[in-house]
């Protein structure tokens, strides 16, 4: 094409490609003055450079095939982290990790001297409640177990001390005849070692000859529920059979709980092409944290999840609108709050987490609130509505994409 | 390995073959970090079907790197491997069939019936490219996906400087043509 005898299609396509000579730029000018349809060839055309180049950053050699490539001719792919495409990986997973790395760092300075100090500082205050030298105080798995011999004192085998019916090894006091203490209705209900029906069916039954065995019991020493306490002592008088489970709330653990969870939910952001590359491990994340108290646990969470962005930026002197559906990898910080720690003694405990990270394309925060069910004594299952909000900024200008939607999943309390 | 040109680069992997089969991988990565991205983007788009060309990509690269060892003159190595790509392109398309190389007059037809007007225009582009002629898309994906220049196109295809310029003017023309509809509600709508 000699540019003295071209079109004016030719002449804008030589001026789109900078090849235009400047002499013939106010032919084309007075063309695109003059004609409408070339004015709409130039903006088709300035579309289709635009998509073509989005098209061409998008472009690159699956994974698999630079392996394929480098085994069969005998070349590990371990060099390549020090390309250009190596570093652009790189630079995606960092600010997950390094987020993942100082969470985690923290979570475990905050939790590791609190577990070297808890066993010993339950053993003093076990050996404080339970002032009874025959008593032995173990650790098990961070629960705390006390032994001692409950003696069941029959009247005729009593001959030193007629009047006393019970002795509490924890006061040494004797009760009168027939009463029980509260602390020893307690430790009775929490192992007992005469069945709580025979005890209070009639009590002066006891009084008796009756070979009544009495062994070491294993109890756990647990915060006593006074409400619990009442039902405990009415079981006793004999006015109703005790239920399980009420005697005392389920105790509460120090201890890490791992999490994998799903999640759904919808960016409300729109974009023309919501579909993503997609894998198996999208919409999902993957957590630890550790319980301090009854109402309070902090951890790290990873997850991946898809974000639709849209913003716009200039790009050779053009200004583009760009939109996409990214698959983000994410990690954070997370911390839990219990409102409503009493109703964890029927396995249900309701909960808010809220999550601050980073994905490589900028800030993550996350709101939930759900509840989890403790089927077992590990097993966690959970159901909460999520938030999420994805900040980051291009050229200067700042960007959110919301999502709303739900997460179930499990948990183990390790 | 950076700061060597891609002629050096090209020299080290024979000269590494006859001395330290180190430098010759050091090399060959460090040019194929340069140019894979190239070479697989011509051979998506001039092959319509990812297995295939994910499978000619593989092949380029690997018989450049038999070729390399020889003693052998280069001038332009992205040239040399977009003209083995290329010729392993005519190959698939001589091997598979024309089914993979759909011809222009069936674009109309697939794109009322599998996308309708709301498509993204990058996918639309795609499709229109897959329906190109193979000497117009050939020079389209060389120029607009590689960034050679018309002398270049012109020497890996074959022909002169000048009709590689008419071939992408047309190849352009008739994405425009195929594009028509979405074009103008994309314009309409100001996007």
């Amino acid at each position: 094409m000699e540019n003295s005898d071209l079109t004016s299609s030719e002449l804008l396509h030589s001026f789109l490609e900078g090849e235009l000579d400047s002499a013939l730029e106010p032919t084309l000018f007075a063309d695109l003055n003059a004609k409408s349809e070339l004015r709409a060839e130039m903006r088709d055309m300035l579309a289709v450079q635009r998509a073509v180049k989005r098209d061409r950053a998008a472009l690159v050699p699956p994974i698999a095939s630079t392996a394929a490539v480098f085994g069969a001719l005998g070349m590990s792919t371990s060099m390549l982290v020090n390309s250009s495409w190596g570093s652009a990986i790189w630079s995606k997973i960092w600010a997950p990790l390094a987020a993942a790395v100082v969470s985690g760092a923290v979570t475990w300075y905050a939790a590791a001297p609190r577990s070297a100090e808890a066993p010993q500082q339950a053993v003093q205050a076990a050996a404080a409640r339970n002032a009874d030298p025959a008593a032995t105080v173990a650790i098990v798995h961070d629960t705390v177990i006390v032994t001692k011999t409950q003696r069941v004192v029959v009247r005729e085998a009593a001959l030193a001390d007629p009047v006393k019916s019970v002795v509490d090894n924890s006061t040494g006091t004797p009760s009168a005849p027939g009463t029980i203490t509260p602390e020893l209705v307690n430790d009775m209900a929490m192992k007992p070692t005469v069945a709580p029906s025979e005890t209070t069916a009639s009590p002066k039954e006891v009084t008796e000859m009756q070979a009544i065995q009495t062994q070491p019991a294993s109890i756990i020493v647990r915060r006593v529920n006074p409400d619990a306490m009442l039902s405990a002592t009415e079981v006793v008088n004999g006015t109703r059979e005790l239920p399980d489970g009420d005697i005392a709330p389920r105790p509460f653990v120090r201890s890490f709980v791992t999490s994998l969870r799903s999640i759904n939910a919808s960016s409300y952001v729109n974009v023309s092409n919501a579909t993503t590359t997609g894998s198996g491990l999208n919409n999902m994340a993957l957590g630890i944290f550790y319980t301090f108290s009854d109402w309070f646990g902090a951890g790290v969470e990873l997850g991946r999840e898809p974000f639709a962005m849209s913003f716009k930026g200039v790009s050779d002197g053009t200004t583009m609108k760009y939109e996409s559906t990214q698959d983000l990898v994410w990690g954070s910080v997370q911390a839990q709050l219990y409102p409503f720690p009493s109703l964890r003694d029927n396995g249900w405990q309701p909960f808010f987490q809220f999550n601050g990270g980073f994905t490589n394309y900028g800030f993550l925060t996350k709101g939930l609130f759900g509840t989890t069910f403790a089927p077992t004594a590990h097993l966690r299952m959970m159901f909460g509505f999520e938030a999420t909000g994805l900040f980051y900024t291009v050229q200067g200008t700042s960007y959110t994409t919301p999502k709303l939607g739900f997460t179930y999943g499990i948990g183990y309390q390790l | 390995m950076e700061t060597y040109s891609e002629i050096e680069l090209f020299s080290f992997i024979r000269i590494g073959e006859e001395r330290d089969r180190r430098l010759s991988e050091a090399a060959f990565k460090e040019l194929y970090a340069r140019l894979s991205p190239r070479i697989y983007a011509y051979c998506r788009k001039v092959v319509d079907d990812v297995d295939l060309a994910q499978d000619v990509f593989q092949d380029t690269f690997i018989r450049f790197y038999k070729s390399a060892q020889k003693e052998r003159e280069m001038t332009n190595v992205a040239a040399y491997l977009l003209r083995i790509a290329r010729n392993l392109c005519l190959n698939a398309k001589r091997d598979y069939g024309s089914h993979r190389f759909v011809e222009l007059e069936d674009y109309h037809g697939a794109l009322s019936a599998n996308d309708g007007d709301h498509r993204e225009l990058l996918s639309l582009i795609d499709k229109a490219i897959e329906h190109l002629p193979f000497d117009y898309k050939d020079v389209f994906v060389l120029r607009e996906y590689d960034g050679l220049s018309y002398a270049e196109i012109g020497e890996i295809v074959g022909c002169t400087e000048a009709t590689a310029k008419i071939r992408s003017f047309r190849a352009k023309q008739k994405i425009r043509e195929m594009l028509a509809p979405y074009l103008q509600d994309l314009n309409d709508n100001g996007a």
